[in-house]
């Protein structure tokens, strides 16, 4: 029987009625942090896949209280919570193959959460890392910081059921705002206000800066059945740009010239349908209101979902998921074509999939867009304290400037002459070991051909999100 | 396309190579373009011939002698030609000239070799074709002219020039590849959204700039040396390229009979004379404006004296360098007994000025502002 469930399975549920010992598996299988995705506010993260998922900058012990989180060292401090997420890595390159920037990195997620009073938490999440050890000694290391104050309160009690309200700024984190046709897995500073009855919530984001140096998001959501359906309305604003003038602004900032902003507005709807816990469709629709004309996009994505596929036998999870996606020409939030840029380039970014809605902004004045993506992971267990584990994403682009008699050609970014069609295949594969079973803490070998890319400091704005060149990487990671 | 050039251009060497032709071959499907052409002429000059349009590409071409099995003898062989590939008839003050995508054997010979900047400090290689009026003297019907080493008496009387010229991109996938989404944004912007290696351009140093296509490529006639030096010499014209009023002048002062000679005349005016004014030959007063030849006369007042200015200038040309020769007759005339013909205040402005009575005051040779 097909029911509407709040997003995201969690592997807490599948644990809690297995007994003691079991547990150890549990801490181990499927994605790390993955239990508490979807129960955080405004928690953008992908419930439905096996990556790794980061901590969120809020309601920290909330995400650590759970069982399978029991190794965190500080969930037990009073009203203070600690966690930390630490690595290092190392890149060997392929023939013909560049390393990326993070080819001799370490990297301490690390978040602090006082609670000040009941219901007022001041989140601190600090990014301590080092992109490269070619650099020199601590030559590039860096530590950025971000701060949420996340106010959550019971406001009201209507008929027996509270209405609360949730308040964040201004690190929100990871943001996705609907199914992720607009805004998907894009960390972001700004503000989330909501207020939330029986699973119906009344949501408004503000985000400072999104896909460019110039663009402020609005929004205003409303959902119901515990966001498995949502209406949501978006303002875009962007600097009135000329042609070619981007660049010169963007690096020649002139507090003396101003800019006229322009915005461009959406309605839209979502809806998620989980057909077991291990099966769900997700669909978008998105309209960009310019009257008379109105441009669309809408996604798809379908996600099957095994944690634990053959529980008699040994551990094996596994993730398959397929997502369809259409942008009209004219959709994207911009009438000027300037390459979308993300921040900041962490290596927790390859925990998402390449397939994102900044890759279709570039060139949205120009083509109508279509992509069909292939997702796959798994984790199989080898041997005791050792697994294999694999990523891989198909994706499959087309391009077409739908203006009658019109023959406008473009190179974008990693697909090459448009119109055309192109496909592009990721995928990382390797043996994890983890030397204390019970434990997450883990050492891995692999190879792959998605890793993060950036410019020399993780927060000057890139316009490639990845690199593809294959390489071999080997990391460690504790978890604190 | 009809080809002209003063060796055979199937002769044209420096076919570029390969890889220049996969380049093209990269382009098959662009569509030429045409660009609209708006041609002025001044008042002070005539058309006693046909007017015609031409687009032409100045270029490196092997000299008859040399090409007859001789391959690869090197750079003594050639020399500099042009090739004509669209000739026409001017009939509208407005018109469009087509513009088709060239043999990669003619651009890769084309003439001087400029770039074009995409931004920052990315170029690419572009060629300017030369888009040319000229006096069809010989009614030929076709481009003949005297230099290039041609014989034809056709005359060049507008080009177009780093103000506004046409511009072509062999390689203009490699620079919308190259120049990044900002520059592709530029360039359909300045296309009018068309898919053309042909792009407005304006001289921005040593470097093109694209410019937007929101009116006709404007052609001034002059009846001068320049536009057709302007073409031989490359666009690499020196000096003046029309005649300056302002130019350094000889001044000669006439001083009539009435009038004290040696008050007017001193080391200003080595040549200096008195004369009858009534019995002299009347000076040429007239605007004159051809693109070689200036006229300007200005008159001016003093207590006891009104000054008569002509300034003549003349442009003149040699070895792609121009430089105007200017003269000036300064006539004094007594306020009380001008001569019949003294045309001040009546076909010659009086000029109101501080400046010196033997000078031109250039605010008053601008044209008043319309109410």
């Amino acid at each position: 029987m097909p029911s509407m469930a709040k997003r995201g399975p969690t592997s807490s549920g599948v644990c809690r009625p297995m007994l003691s010992f079991v547990l150890t598996l549990c801490v181990i299988q499927g994605a790390v942090n993955a239990s508490t995705v979807g129960e955080v506010f405004n928690d953008g993260r992908d419930a439905w896949s096996l990556h790794d998922q980061k901590l969120m900058n809020r309601q920290l012990r909330k995400q650590i209280d759970n069982e399978d989180q029991s190794f965190r060292v500080g969930r037990d401090l009073g009203i203070v919570t600690v966690a930390a997420d630490g690595g290092i890595g190392a890149q060997a390159a392929m023939p013909n193959s560049a390393l990326s920037r993070f080819h001799g990195f370490f990297l301490l997620d690390t978040y602090w959460a006082l609670q000040v009073l009941q219901g007022l938490d001041v989140n601190l999440n600090l990014n301590i890392l080092n992109p490269s050890a070619s650099d020199g000694y601590r030559f590039s290391s860096q530590t950025n910081a971000g701060v949420g104050l996340h106010l959550h309160r019971e406001v009201a009690t209507i008929a027996g059921a509270p209405l609360t309200l949730d308040f964040v700024g201004i690190d929100l984190d990871v943001v996705t705002l609907g199914q992720g046709l607009l805004i998907e897995r894009v960390p972001l500073e700004g503000h989330a206000a909501s207020l939330d009855y029986r699973g119906v919530e009344l949501r408004e984001l503000f985000a400072g800066r999104s896909f460019w140096f110039d663009d402020d998001v609005q929004t205003l959501s409303l959902s119901a059945l515990d966001g498995a359906i949502e209406m949501l309305a978006v303002i875009w604003l962007t600097d009135d740009l000329l042609p070619g003038m981007a660049s010169s602004f963007q690096v020649e900032s002139d507090p003396e010239v101003t800019v006229p902003r322009v915005a461009a507005y959406y309605l839209g709807a979502s809806a998620e349908l989980e057909l077991d816990e291990h099966l769900r469709v997700a669909v978008e629709y998105s309209g960009r209101v310019r009257p008379p004309v109105l441009k669309n996009a809408v996604m798809a994505r379908v996600d099957l979902l095994y944690r634990d596929l053959l529980p008699t036998w040994r551990r094996v999870a596994l993730h398959v998921g397929y997502q369809f996606r259409f942008y009209q020409r004219g959709f994207g939030p911009r009438d000027t074509l300037v390459t979308p840029t993300g921040l900041p380039n962490l290596p927790t970014r390859e925990d998402a999939y390449v397939t994102n809605s900044i890759e279709y902004f570039a060139v949205s004045k120009y083509f109508d867009q279509w992509s069909h993506t292939v997702m796959a992971e798994a984790d199989v267990s080898v041997f005791a304290n050792l697994e294999l584990f694999g990523e891989a994403e198909y994706w499959l682009r087309a391009l077409d400037d739908p203006k009658p008699g019109s023959k406008r050609v473009a190179y974008v970014d990693r697909f090459g002459r448009a119109p055309g069609q192109n496909d592009e295949f990721y995928y990382k594969i390797g043996l994890r070991w983890l030397p204390w079973g019970d434990l997450p803490h883990r050492m891995s070998v692999f190879a792959g051909n998605k890793f993060v890319a950036s410019l020399y400091d993780a927060t000057i704005p890139d316009s490639r999100r990845f690199d593809h060149d294959p390489l071999i990487g080997v990391e460690a990671e504790v978890f604190l | 396309m009809r080809v002209v050039a003063v060796a055979a251009v199937s002769t044209v060497v420096a076919l570029g190579g390969l890889s220049t032709a996969c380049a093209v071959t990269e382009q098959e499907h662009m569509v030429g373009s045409s660009v609209e052409v708006r041609w002025s002429i001044p008042e002070d000059m005539r058309l006693t011939v046909p007017l015609r349009w031409a687009v032409v590409w100045p270029a490196r071409v092997a000299e008859a002698a040399g090409a007859e099995g001789a391959e690869g003898e090197g750079a003594e062989d050639e020399s500099i030609g042009f090739a004509l590939v669209a000739d026409g008839l001017v009939i509208s003050e407005v018109f469009d000239i087509p513009l088709s995508v060239p043999d990669a054997s003619l651009w890769t010979a084309a003439m001087p070799v400029e770039s074009l900047l995409l931004g920052g400090k990315l170029t690419t290689v572009c060629y300017r074709p030369r888009i040319l009026l000229y006096l069809d003297h010989d009614h030929s019907g076709g481009f003949a002219p005297s230099f290039f080493g041609g014989a034809g008496e056709d005359q060049v009387v507008a080009i177009d020039g780093d103000g506004g010229s046409i511009c072509f991109l062999p390689d203009l996938e490699s620079a919308l590849q190259g120049g990044g989404l900002e520059f592709t944004d530029t360039y359909y912007a300045m296309t009018d959204r068309r898919f053309t290696p042909f792009v407005r351009v304006i001289a921005y140093g040593a470097d093109l700039l694209m410019d937007r296509e929101v009116s006709p490529l404007e052609l001034r006639l002059a009846d001068s040396p320049v536009p057709g030096m302007d073409l031989a010499c490359m666009r690499a014209v020196y000096g003046s390229r029309s005649p300056s009023i302002f130019a350094t002048s000889r001044v000669s002062a006439f001083v009539d009979t009435p009038l004290e000679t040696g008050t007017f005349c001193g080391p200003i005016f080595p040549e200096c004379q008195a004369i009858s004014f009534e019995a002299m030959d009347i000076p040429d007063v007239s605007s004159l404006d051809n693109g070689t030849d200036l006229r300007v006369a200005q008159c001016r007042t003093a207590e006891r004296v009104e000054v008569l200015v002509v300034q003549q200038a003349r442009l003149e040309c040699e070895d792609c360098s121009c430089f105007t020769v200017a003269h000036s007759d300064v006539y004094f005339a007594e306020p009380s007994a001008l001569p019949s013909w003294w045309p001040c205040g009546d076909t010659v402005l009086v000029c109101e000025s501080d400046l010196p009575l033997y000078t031109l005051d250039p605010q008053c040779l601008q044209e008043p502002a319309s109410e």
